[in-house]
């Protein structure tokens, strides 16, 4: 381990993308304070322009040798560029969505300040390879959230969730900081590689011990079952891009952190672990499904549907270090999951602002009302379900594969049942917008916004479903890790 | 190549000229999907033998996942009865459209079909057929629920969409399976991996059972046979067309596709024979007690379908291919004729037809063609591909003989009530109307070939699919098969409005449905039961919320105590001081220093600042943060 404090361990470029996004943060607090009138626009703009300038500084990385930053406790290396990357673009996605969404309002200044933070939190937690930094940077993933969540202050349900997510998240997050205390009291070292190093002789108890208590952090913020509870309400409360955006950059975010966990500072499958997470994964997607079917609220729908595709996901992680295949099927995953969840939020974002309400029956007729948010709608649907040739499709069969390889062909079929199950509650909602005469003349509300974001992700949907070389080479780069 | 490439684009292409400019055509878009169909097999009829058109979509991890289009002779045979289907019942469907809502819609689904149909019989590789699989259901999904305001309809199409998914579960883990022993997706490697036998058998046995649950799926086979019947609900096209002569034989094909693979797996082969002769019987018993026209065809087309399989499972592929196109045919008619039926008298129940061939003349003929080639009499197609699974069975089994004569005997029964019920007897409906041209022209067609189809076939299949041909069958069985159909045709016709069996087909179909809707009836319980168990979680949640903004309350309470005490504090102190200037004026003379006032007014303004918005504390937190970073930044490039 280099020498602690020297100044030679300072890389501010290791840091590039999120010294701007988190230096852009800083300035717009006041300015999204003060902004009036037309100018509640800029801090919107600047934010698009900082999270492109922030992509292009990570991009680079995607080809970097692997290196440690600033004393060991940061890491420079493809796997957290791509996930910094996914982030990024969710962000952006979400920026887009929220720009038409509050357009005018109050808030339309204020979301991107915490989107931005909510995002440099996440890229903070794919690079950190330190206890420490890991606690603060997942508190700095889900402070903003809650801010997020809270934006309309005067709608109940969203103080209720907020509320909830609030006091959910504080109690996750200080029993997995309690957890980490343990990986430091074993191996006497906040660094993940070092732990790694010294663990293989700690008692076996202490670590699984450890091992369970950081898993309910991680698991909070990926929804896994049981520590998913606050996930529907929230999503229910918030508006639609937030709720988007809350199923999306937490959770790569948390993804990529455990990854790291598990691979430097458990190898070698300690303590189980990857017969651990394949049940809480079978849990989980058996859950979420099973949940899903009888929801009307298309927001909790939603909120359950994104709960099984973190059981799907958590599937490969099981595998991810038996076998090579896993790393990029699930980072190849994430991109077909921003694109398709976040394309459904956007459309029911616009359809709930326009009727008020994200009930069943708010797209009853919707392929009449506005065909072309309905198809959009019915894509993302149809590529969750895993549909060919959407980019969910070539996702799932990722996924299956590295399971199967991984030598848990239970799980795999258990995941293919949960895709039979799951494909009804979002053919109902397909049903409900092209088998059902309207009820209402509405439209959904209008916004280049809305436009942008759901063209986007429908295009990555299908353009990444057809050749998903494009996005698997990508995932390919970005699953060299440092260890 | 180009032409091969052509054959599933065009019914494509074709979908998505209906859907843009149908609105403004004469027949909404029709014309596109019949030219289409047309198109493509006039492109198979030139296209080589041998022709292959293969890429690698992707590798990753040493597994390489290919897509292409094959000509192979079963590849061909199938997509020109395929397009054949389409065609002809596409030139139906222009009648059967005329005049009725949204028609460039369904040709646009119908397209789509058509499309991915052939997508699926022509793919030489096992993801693109599984893709092709998986949008052929979505279309039957799209078809079935078409006339979604029928009372009905949406239900009957998700529950064909996704009793057909529980099987693609199987496909799906299946062709993984394929994947992960031959590192490719490509059909052919898969074959000729088994034919060095470089699989170990167990795996392949799996797989071979894995894809029988996909085929089982599709072609509506036992246990998954429940949603054929309901998808009757369809326009009368989509029956003929998806659900008896090309979609629900996809099941069959794969199998026939795959033949080798369940060949190595004599489990496999064993299941496919037990799957199809269970469906065979009780689908046929079925099919003689339904009181609807048209689920008399869905039971009879289960039925059919587990004959192929039969045939299948006691090695004939020959006999189930010839079977396969000679049901596509006859079975196809048969709906065609349902379909007007029903639009020119308004009703499919059996109960409420009769006579009808005084008034549909031509319809009731070609009915009348098209049932007696599925009883099997000669020299109408369904005689010779019956006998070739005769042969088959008899080769094997006394036993399976006897099945495949009874199953001739039921169905001869079902067709010959269905017959009679509609076409004969006292005249129901007074007001029958006459098919329109296309309608006819498209029955013609179909029903010509149901006609003529067998002996064009007989004896030539051999020569063109590679199969090894059936065994000659003895004149004692052919004699017998045959006296079984006319049997059965006079008992059906007898039976013509009640049921044939009793009270047996009713109970049969009851016991049928509630053991296939189980586990979506148990599915949906625990789903409910889940959402219990949720609904408590989360009351245990807004416990804990609750409890914590009591205490936070609580705090909050402490606190304006502590508050009053402060303020009594300070009132006390703030007196203290009053009482001091007062001691101060009066000690040190009256009237205070300029300085003095000064420095009270910069304490005001400075008060403000503190006692203010919350928002200027948190602006001050974010200045002085970035007064550290510009600090840190400083520091470290000096």
């Amino acid at each position: 381990m280099p020498e602690a404090g020297s100044m030679s361990c300072m890389d501010l470029w290791a840091v590039g993308p999120e010294m701007v996004l988190a230096g852009l943060a800083l300035v717009l607090v006041p300015i999204a304070g003060w902004a009036r009138g037309p100018w509640r626009r800029l801090p919107s703009v600047a934010a698009f322009v900082g999270l492109v300038i922030a992509m292009g500084l990570t991009a680079p990385m995607l080809t970097a040798a692997p290196r440690e930053a600033f004393c060991g406790t940061y890491a420079v290396d493809p796997f957290r560029a791509f996930y910094q990357l996914v982030i990024e673009a969710g962000t952006i996605i979400t920026l887009l969505a929220l720009a038409s969404h509050f357009r005018g309002a109050e808030q339309e200044a204020q979301a991107p300040v915490a989107l931005l933070m909510a995002s440099v939190g996440g890229m903070g937690l794919a690079a950190a390879t330190d206890l420490g930094l890991i606690v603060l940077f997942l508190q700095m993933v889900s402070f903003p959230s809650y801010l997020l969540v809270l934006l309309v202050r005067s709608d109940r349900p969203a103080q209720e969730a907020t509320l909830k997510y609030f006091l959910y998240g504080a109690a996750a997050l200080a029993v997995m900081a309690y957890g980490l205390t343990f990986l430091f009291g074993l191996t006497g070292s906040l660094n993940l590689r070092v732990i790694g190093a010294n663990l293989a002789g700690a008692d076996a108890a202490w670590v699984a011990f450890a091992f369970g208590l950081v898993l309910i952090g991680y698991g909070f913020e990926m929804t896994l079952v049981p520590f998913h509870v606050w996930a529907p309400d929230v999503f229910q409360g918030a508006t639609a891009p937030v709720s988007g955006f809350v199923s999306v950059v937490p959770k790569v975010a948390a993804f990529a952190g455990l990854l790291r966990l598990l691979l430097e500072a458990l190898p070698d499958s300690l303590v189980a672990w990857p017969v651990v997470l394949a049940i809480v994964a079978a849990v989980t997607m058996s859950f979420g499904n099973l949940v899903a079917l009888r929801q009307t609220s298309l927001k909790r729908l939603l909120a359950y549907s994104s709960i099984a595709q973190a059981g799907y996901m958590l599937m490969a992680i099981a595998v991810a270090e038996r076998t090579p295949d896993a790393l990029p099927a699930i980072s190849y995953y994430f991109v077909a999951y921003l694109c398709m969840n976040l394309a459904a939020f956007a459309v029911l974002a616009q359809v709930e602002r326009m009727l008020g309400s994200d009930e069943l029956d708010a797209v009853r007729g919707l392929g009449r009302r506005a065909p072309w948010p309905a198809a959009a709608l019915a894509l993302a649907l149809l590529s969750l379900a895993g549909i060919p040739p959407l980019a969910g499709f070539a996702g799932k069969v990722f996924l299956l594969m590295a399971a199967i390889e991984g030598g848990f062909v239970w799980l795999a079929v258990i995941a293919a049942l949960n895709m039979t199950v799951a494909l009804y509650y979002y053919a109902v909602v397909i049903a409900e917008m092209y088998f059902r005469e309207p009820e209402r003349t509405e439209a959904v509300a209008p916004g280049a916004g809305y436009a942008w974001a759901t063209c986007l992700c429908a295009a990555g949907t299908i353009v990444f479903g057809i050749a998903p070389k494009l996005a698997l080479s990508l995932a390919q780069l970005g699953s060299v890790m440092l260890r | 190549m180009i032409v091969l490439l052509a054959i599933p684009a065009l019914p494509l292409l074709a979908a998505l000229a209906a859907l843009r400019v149908g609105r403004r055509m004469p027949w909404g878009g029709g014309e596109f999907v019949v030219g289409a169909a047309a198109l493509s097999l006039i492109g198979l009829m030139l296209v080589p033998d041998g022709a292959n058109l293969s890429a690698t979509w992707f590798e990753s991890g040493g597994f390489r996942l290919t897509v292409g289009l094959e000509f192979s002779p079963l590849t061909w045979f199938v997509a020109t009865l395929v397009a054949s289907i389409a065609l002809g019942v596409g030139i139906y469907s222009l009648g059967y459209m005329a005049g009725k809502a949204d028609r460039p819609r369904f040709f646009a689904e119908l397209g789509l079909f058509i499309g991915a149909m052939l997508v699926l019989v022509l793919s030489s590789s096992l993801v693109i057929l599984f893709a092709a699989w998986e949008l052929v259901g979505l279309a039957s999904y799209l078809l079935i629920g078409f006339n979604y305001a029928e009372p009905g309809a949406p239900q009957a199409a998700a529950k064909a969409f996704l009793m057909t998914r529980i099987g693609d579960v199987g496909l799906l883990l299946g062709w993984l399976l394929a994947l992960t022993l031959t590192g490719t997706t490509e059909i052919d490697a898969l074959i000729g991996a088994l034919g060095q036998q470089q699989l170990a058998p167990a795996p392949v046995a799996l797989m071979a059972f894995l894809m029988l649950a996909g085929a089982i799926g599709k072609s509506a086979q036992l246990p998954l046979t429940g949603w054929l019947p309901d998808a009757m609900i369809g326009p009368t096209p989509v029956s003929a067309l998806l659900h008896s002569a090309t979609m629900v034989a996809a099941g069959v094909f794969l199998v026939l596709r795959l033949y080798p693979v369940f060949e190595a797996a004599p489990g496999a082969l064993a299941a496919v024979f037990w799957i199809g002769a269970a469906t065979a019987l009780v689908a046929g018993v079925i099919a003689t007690g339904e009181m609807d026209l048209k689920r008399v065809l869905a039971w009879s087309t289960a039925s059919q379908l587990g004959e192929m399989m039969i045939a299948l499972g006691l090695g004939g592929p020959l006999a189930a291919s010839f079977h396969l196109a000679a049901h596509a045919a006859f079975k196809s008619t048969l709906f065609l004729a349902a379909g007007v039926v029903q639009e020119e008298a308004g009703t499919r129940g059996l109960d409420r037809l009769g006579g009808l061939i005084r008034a549909l003349p031509f319809t009731g003929v070609v009915f009348l063609i098209a049932g007696v080639a599925l009883a099997g009499i000669p020299p109408l197609s369904g005689f010779w591909s019956e006998e070739a699974i005769l042969a088959t069975a008899a080769r094997q089994s006394f036993g399976a003989a006897l099945l495949i004569v009874a199953l001739i005997f039921l169905a001869g029964t079902y067709i010959g009530r269905a017959a009679s019920a509609t076409f004969f007897g006292e005249r129901r409906p007074d007001d029958v109307g006459k098919p329109a041209w296309p309608m006819k022209a498209g029955m013609a067609l179909l029903a010509l070939a149901a006609a003529s189809l067998g002996w064009l076939l007989s004896g030539r299949l051999g020569s063109i699919l590679p199969f090894s041909a059936e065994p000659d069958l003895a004149s004692a069985w052919r004699a017998f098969a045959l006296v079984a159909a006319i049997l059965g045709l006079a008992f059906g016709a007898r039976r013509s409005s009640a049921s044939a069996f009793g009270v047996l087909p009713a109970k049969l179909r009851a016991g049928l449905m509630a053991a296939t809707e189980w586990p979506t009836i148990a599915t949906m319980r625990i789903s409910q039961l889940l959402n219990v168990v949720e609904a408590a979680l989360d009351r245990v949640a807004q416990g804990i919320a609750k409890g914590s903004s009591v205490i936070a309350g609580t705090t909050h309470s402490a606190e304006r105590q502590f508050d009053a005490v402060a303020e009594l504090a300070a009132g006390g102190v703030w007196r203290l001081a009053q009482n001091s200037e007062r001691a101060e004026a009066l000690g040190f003379a009256r009237g205070g220093d300029a300085l003095a006032i000064d420095i009270v007014g910069i304490g005001e303004r400075l008060r403000t600042l503190q006692s203010g918005r919350l928002y200027l504390y948190t602006l001050a937190l974010f200045v002085w943060a970035a007064a550290a970073l510009v600090a840190g930044g400083l520091m470290l490039w000096l």
